[in-house]
């Protein structure tokens, strides 16, 4: 694989805090990722870097081999929508849009415009007079009708109803389809999305928990029910994310699928097996009783 | 449309199997693209890819290179032979099992059988 | 994404708004004047008065928008922070330009509306024209180059870290309006120093006041928002 994105090491600091905490990492082209963290993880560090809107206090970002900071390359063809619209308050809808279609080589303003209407976005209206979910909706159409090479989308779905998501993510995956390329998006509602994504990386607290790909990571989890004593035995000498106890009966929450053989002796045993939901595991890697190098 | 029970690919390898089981999916029939499958399900199209490879390493489906995936001549065949072999082991053990479990004799199943196939 | 396109785009966002103002002031200026001639013989330059004194301060405001809103803009749509600062610091040349040509037409045109009329009008000539634009142009420049520059510096340091950095980033401004002038009537001032040394002290000032601004700019973290 060559990849498009190469992390190493990467540190940023705020003041005293350290937000990404020495992160490795490596992805490919023309894949949709996943990435999954809670907040205050990393993430917004993380992919400011990559967008260049900062500089790593430590450590190196490469992107097509060389340093996104201040590459007008590969800075034309990156973009990344925040929670904070970075456009002026007092424009129009209609203005910030043509802005971008300017400065965007490939803007497609047929795309702009029917995701705009998608979103029930008023081109004149002013950015300062939008709904939160009209605002998160601009960013929407900002980071998809830009197609960027590298397409960062961070927590871009805040204030959306259901139907509006569901909008985004269907938007997403069409233009993917028709013109693939590199798109991260971080989330915390990885349920509804974690279909699209091909990959998932998980970071917690400035680190690099898993980087995996989406089916594979669905099938790590078990949950181990049965009397207590049973399910300790079993589980014994194997990473438990977590338990909890209902009178006698335990159940454990297993990180790393189990073979056949296992399977069998976990039913002999007279042990459940159940899977995990993709959205209790990413809870049980992050909850914090567990160093993120635990599950490596 | 997607259970949490198994990976995705699987799911979807599973479901073609089906379609071609009961004569949705024709043999020598084109079936959908991998984008298309993506877009209709709504899922990454590497997902979808990763279980079209799955079935031409089975020889259900095999390509034509540049117009696209169709359904191998005698798959249907093939595929009654697996589940056919499985069928006993995977449906009848079990359910043999449970009725030892609850007292339910191999008698009363013949005799539901019977009336059911009447 | 170069200073080329920025600078094209910039000119394109405020050239409604430089027409509006300009159209505004010159015909605001125009009515009045024609009243005063009708009522009065004005003994003084209404343009000079009202025009003259405030242009410095539409491109310090420019100076501060560049910084303060159009850094997050352009960079959020794939521009360096290089290019917004050359193609910026071009537009800022530009503008003052246009601004110091644009004195001395309308107290020509002013001139030539009352000159006739009110025997103190203070007369016009291309010579007065040329000075008032040898006046107005440097001031221009160290006003927008400081405006830059002390946003910059408080947009990447903070408010405290920033301070140390307002001596020098303010410098342009203060040394110019202390050298050069233009007086309530339009006078040209000149003041502690012959105009020619008096200029290029100006111009030099200008000059490291961009190098600052630039080199501010150079790595700045674009921020959430321009306040946090």
């Amino acid at each position: 694989m060559i990849p498009m994105i190469s992390v190493r090491d990467l540190t940023v600091r705020y003041g005293a805090t350290t937000a990404v905490d020495g992160l490795t990492m490596e992805l490919a082209p023309g894949r949709i990722y996943g990435l999954l963290g809670r907040n205050g993880s990393g993430k917004t560090s993380l992919l400011s870097v990559l967008a260049a809107y900062r500089r790593a206090d430590g450590g190196s970002v490469e992107i097509d081999g060389v340093d996104p900071f201040e590459n007008a390359r590969i800075m034309r063809d990156t973009v990344f929508v925040r929670d904070t619209l970075d456009v002026p308050e007092g424009d129009r809808v209609g203005k910030v849009l043509d802005f971008h279609a300017r400065l965007r080589p490939r803007w497609d303003a047929g795309l702009a415009e029917r995701l705009t209407e998608a979103f029930g976005l008023d081109r004149r209206k002013r950015v300062s007079a939008l709904s939160r979910g009209q605002r998160s909706g601009l960013g929407v159409v900002l980071g998809l009708a830009s197609r960027a090479s590298l397409t960062l989308l961070d927590e871009v779905y805040l204030g959306m109803d259901a139907a509006a998501r569901s909008t985004f993510y269907r938007e997403l995956l069409d233009d993917y389809l028709a013109h693939p390329r590199t798109i991260i998006l971080s989330t915390h509602l990885i349920q509804e999305v974690a279909d699209l994504f091909e990959e998932v990386v998980i970071i917690d607290r400035g680190r690099l928990v898993v980087q995996e790909e989406t089916d594979t990571f669905r099938a790590r989890g078990v949950a181990v029910t049965g009397p207590a004593e049973a399910v300790e035995t079993f589980v014994s000498g194997r990473t438990v994310l977590g338990r909890q106890s209902l009178g006698g009966v335990r159940q454990a929450t297993l990180y790393g699928g189990l073979g056949d053989e296992e399977e069998r002796r976990a039913e002999q045993a007279g042990l459940s097996l159940a899977p995990v939901g993709i959205q209790d595991l990413f809870v049980h890697l992050t909850s914090g009783e567990h160093t993120p190098e635990a599950v490596r | 449309m997607f259970d949490e029970r198994s990976p995705i690919y699987v799911q979807i390898a599973d479901g073609i199997k089906n379609d071609i089981l009961s004569g949705a999916l024709e043999e020598d029939g084109q079936v959908m693209s991998t984008n298309q499958y993506a877009a209709f399900y709504r899922i990454n199209p590497a997902t979808a890819a990763k279980g079209f490879a799955q079935l031409v390493d089975e020889g259900v489906l095999y390509k034509k290179r540049g117009i696209g995936m169709f359904v191998t001549p005698d798959a249907r065949a093939k595929l009654r032979d697996e589940r056919r072999k499985r069928f006993f082991a995977d449906v009848v053990g079990p359910m043999l099992e449970e009725a030892a479990r609850i007292g339910v004799s191999v008698d009363e199943i013949r005799k539901h059988l019977d009336g059911a196939t009447r | 994404m170069n200073a080329h396109t920025v600078l094209l785009t910039l000119l394109r966002m405020y050239r409604p708004i430089f027409l509006w103002f300009g159209a505004t002031l010159v015909i605001g200026a125009g009515i009045a004047d024609l009243v005063l001639g009708a009522v009065t013989e004005p003994a003084f330059s209404l343009w000079m008065f009202v025009a003259a004194s405030a242009v410095k301060y539409w491109v310090l405001v420019i100076g501060v928008i560049l910084v303060s809103t159009h850094l997050r803009q352009f960079v959020a749509a794939g521009v360096t922070r290089r290019a917004l600062v050359t193609g910026g610091l071009i537009f800022g040349v530009l503008t003052s330009l246009a601004v110091a040509v644009l004195v001395p037409l309308g107290h020509g045109l002013e001139d030539a509306l009352l000159g006739e009329v009110a025997a103190g009008y203070p007369a016009w000539s291309p010579r007065l024209g040329l000075g008032e634009f040898g006046h107005v142009l440097p001031s221009c420049l160290a006003f927008f180059v400081s405006g830059a520059a002390v946003v910059a510096a408080f947009y990447r340091y903070g408010a405290w870290r920033g301070l140390p950095l307002l001596v020098p980033a303010l410098l342009p401004a203060l040394v110019t309006e202390g050298l050069l002038g233009l007086g309530g009537n339009g006078e040209l001032l000149t003041r502690f120093l012959p105009y020619a040394a008096a200029v290029t002290v100006s111009v030099g000032l200008s000059l490291v006041g961009a190098m600052l601004y630039r080199r501010v700019m150079r790595d700045v973290t674009i921020r959430r928002s321009t306040t946090s």
